[in-house]
């Protein structure tokens, strides 16, 4: 009996300091959080060197301490996360009352509640690159980009320096593809525009190319036929929006890329 | 910080305006178990806001920076006035559906306050997606700096201006915060759409506590909210300024009350159906779609009833059509200016017959996509998975004209989906591509409800099947 009083006075002094402990873990990374959501970056502390760079281990460290010091709070510590007896008794008494249907949606249910939470897992890490564009590569060099191969950044960042290069009052003619589209909201208020004829082929080479599919053998497709008719000359379609300069973005390929003044 | 103090204003005005809105319609206080909260303020609040800056595009193409603002000062006193007395009457925790947190294991409660917060700091980003910029965000800017559709930017089809005719009801709501802003900045603009994602979570956690109780409305909630296409950030998810899920939440809305609408004719709830309803037309063009859905349920689901109260009946089609037809006429005058792309014409070749006859090997190209599209784990963590089996695996009693009219409608909307990418003109599988999972997305949140329902009526886990067994 003494033995008995002892463990369980030792427990209790044990779940007391884990929930003490896990209690100013969560302080400490409700402030790392802050600190990495706020002012993301690489942090010396003495010899410590400290990336936050990313919210996800910080918030799942967070969670990890939350669920601790719930876990260890006094009503629920025969068990973690407020697990008692009970309830997996009373899942086997479901379980042999349920039809095979309702057992069927059980085990659905429990593989889409794992899958959830994997889900869940993988969010902080898909969250990142729509806080911060491309990361940390911002301040590299075209040529390196335009090595790496990959064709969003390439053109997001071909863009940006169109931005930073083109005059307030410039008006634009855009070849390229489909990417044009993300170009006219980059450079607004500036506008840019597209011949016809590219901007078709643009449109069909957005459904097609992009997906690496060859066009549909069937006349009947729109993207089979050629480009309306009736559509201007280049030079008068330059001339009629009184068009200024020219920006190409060609993929991979910096040196065929351009930015300049239309005479 | 200034931004997102005035980005937090203009959402809590829409709110507001919202709640003011409700507030005005008698008869609010008598929802059984689900009193009109937040997420039925925030989705009133900006389709009204949205009507109303419809009506200056509609008459001469113009909206200047004074239309904004009026739309702000009639919200804040929406506000202030009957959405304070609203708020009063329903309690501030029932309003903001803190009953339903509560409800919620505590470690659930933890997970569900971190998802928000996780989603909250992705939403203070710049857009980064496609269409965001692209479509909606091109519109804002433009609908901002020059207050007109009648620049070259809508007008000239030599402008790259993608879908220049698509409705005007996001870029509206992003030019007023635009304009509350001074800037046309788009950082934090995101934070409209993690409010039309927790709307519709809400939306669809009261409908589950009307029917199951808070503790049911809590966690369908959070499975909803769980859900990647709609929390998460990668192109056309709910956490991009895409239409999708400000669309989702509407027509969602619009479904629920229309339902409520038919245990009770004539109530207010027809008149905020109507409203949703007519917001969604502005939204999206799949809201025609949606409309004739609802229209072909109702019809249906009254004719399996019976019903014999017809002048109510009548009286409630009339309630829900006003606001949604004035909005769609809004909606189609704004657009008369902007002139259709200049090959659109070619997709005219559905209306063919030599296009139609050789369609017939089309449903077993698509079928392939579809099935992995519902059984994606990183998209829908098998959510569809589990409504499928939820429906065909639980045995329940005879559906009640409700939830048989949310099937009805769920049906049909798929059907017409289906039936889109069987016909369409375009490369099917790009087609398919970039705009199937956006569709599911707007029926996703009904799905959620209808297993909701199904899984409520079947008794299971808890009760046990011999009650259902026993009802049927």
């Amino acid at each position: 009996m003494t033995h008995w009083l002892r463990r369980q006075f030792e427990a209790e002094v044990i779940r007391r300091r884990t929930h003490r402990s896990a209690v100013v873990a969560c302080v400490l990374f409700a402030v790392v959080v802050s600190l990495a959501l706020l002012r993301p970056g690489i942090y010396t502390v003495g010899p410590l060197v400290i990336g936050l760079e990313s919210l996800r281990n910080p918030l799942l460290e967070l969670g990890a301490a939350v669920l601790v010091a719930l876990a260890t709070r006094r009503r629920s510590f025969h068990l973690p996360f407020g697990f008692r007896l009970e309830p997996p008794l009373r899942l086997r008494r479901l379980w042999f009352g349920w039809t095979p249907g309702g057992r069927v949606f059980a085990i659905v249910l429990t593989a889409k509640l794992l899958i959830t939470s994997l889900n869940l897992l993988r969010l902080p890490g898909q969250y990142l690159p729509s806080l911060r564009d491309f990361g940390n590569r911002i301040d590299d060099p075209l040529e390196e980009v335009f090595a790496r191969g990959n064709r969003y950044e390439q053109f997001e960042r071909f863009f940006e320096r169109c931005r930073q290069e083109l005059p307030d009052d410039a008006r634009v003619l855009y070849s390229g593809r489909s990417e044009g589209q993300l170009l006219a909201y980059i450079l607004y208020p500036r506008p840019v525009f597209m011949h016809p004829t590219d901007r078709y082929v643009a449109w069909i080479g957005h459904q097609v190319l992009d997906l690496g599919r060859p066009l549909p053998d069937d006349e009947l497709f729109p993207g089979s036929l050629p480009p309306p008719l009736g559509v201007p000359s280049l030079e008068s379609f330059v001339a009629a929006r009184r068009i200024t300069h020219e920006v190409r973005f060609v993929e991979s390929d910096l040196a065929e890329c351009r930015i300049g003044t239309i005479r | 910080m200034i931004a997102l103090l005035k980005v937090t204003a203009g959402l809590a005005l829409f709110t507001g305006a919202g709640a003011g809105l409700i507030g005005l319609i008698p008869g609010t206080e008598e929802n059984d178990g689900d009193p009109l909260h937040f997420g039925w303020c925030v989705l009133a609040g900006t389709a009204l806001a949205a009507l109303l800056l419809h009506v200056p595009l509609a008459l001469d193409g113009h909206i200047p920076h004074a239309a904004f603002l009026l739309a702000f000062c009639l919200s804040l006193v929406l506000a202030v006035g009957p959405g304070r007395a609203h708020v009063r009457r329903i309690g501030i925790a029932r309003f903001f559906g803190l009953d339903l947190l509560y409800a919620l294991p505590s470690w659930l409660r933890v997970v569900t306050l971190l998802l928000v917060l996780l989603a909250f700091s992705a939403a203070l980003g710049p857009f980064v997606a496609w269409d965001e910029r692209a479509i909606f965000g091109l519109k804002a800017r433009v609908l901002y700096h020059e207050g007109s559709v009648l620049g070259e930017a809508f007008r000239d089809t030599g402008y790259i201006h993608i879908h220049a005719r698509y409705p005007l009801l996001v870029p509206l709501l992003e030019a007023s915060l635009f304009t509350l802003k001074g800037s046309g900045d788009d950082r934090f603009l995101k934070l409209l759409f993690l409010l039309f994602s927790l709307s519709l979570a809400l939306v669809v956690a009261g409908e589950a506590r009307r029917l199951h109780g808070p503790r049911a409305g809590g966690l369908w909630g959070l499975l909803l909210l769980a859900t990647p296409m709609l929390i998460g950030p990668s192109e056309g998810r709910g956490m991009t300024a895409y239409a999708d899920l400000p669309f989702a939440a509407f027509v969602t809305g619009a479904t629920v009350l229309l339902g409520r609408a038919i245990d009770h004719p004539g109530s207010r709830d027809a008149l905020l159906a109507g409203l949703l309803l007519g917001a969604a037309l502005a939204t999206k063009q799949e809201g025609a779609i949606w409309a004739m859905a609802l229209g072909l349920a109702l019809l249906v689901t009254l004719w399996r009833r019976m019903a014999p109260r017809t002048a109510g009946l009548a009286r409630s089609t009339a309630t829900v059509a006003a606001p949604a037809l004035l909005f769609l006429a809004l909606s189609l005058a704004a657009h008369r200016w902007t002139p259709a792309p200049a090959w659109s014409e070619r997709y005219s070749v559905v209306f063919s017959l030599a296009w139609l006859r050789q369609l017939g090997w089309r449903p077993v190209e698509i079928a392939p996509f579809v099935l992995r599209q519902l059984t994606n784990w990183k998209v829908w963590g098998w959510g569809w998975l589990l409504v499928v089996t939820g429906l065909l695996a639980l045995r329940r009693p005879r559906l009640l004209p409700t939830p048989f009219f949310w099937r009805v409608t769920a049906l049909a909307v798929f059907a017409a989906d289906i039936g889109i990418f069987i016909v369409t003109p375009n490369h099917v599988h790009w087609h398919l591509a970039t705009a199937f999972s956006r569709l599911l997305l707007h029926l996703f949140p009904l799905a959620i409800l209808i297993l909701m329902e199904q899984v409520g009526a079947s008794g299971w886990p808890g009760r046990g099947h011999a009650e259902a067994e026993t009802h049927a």
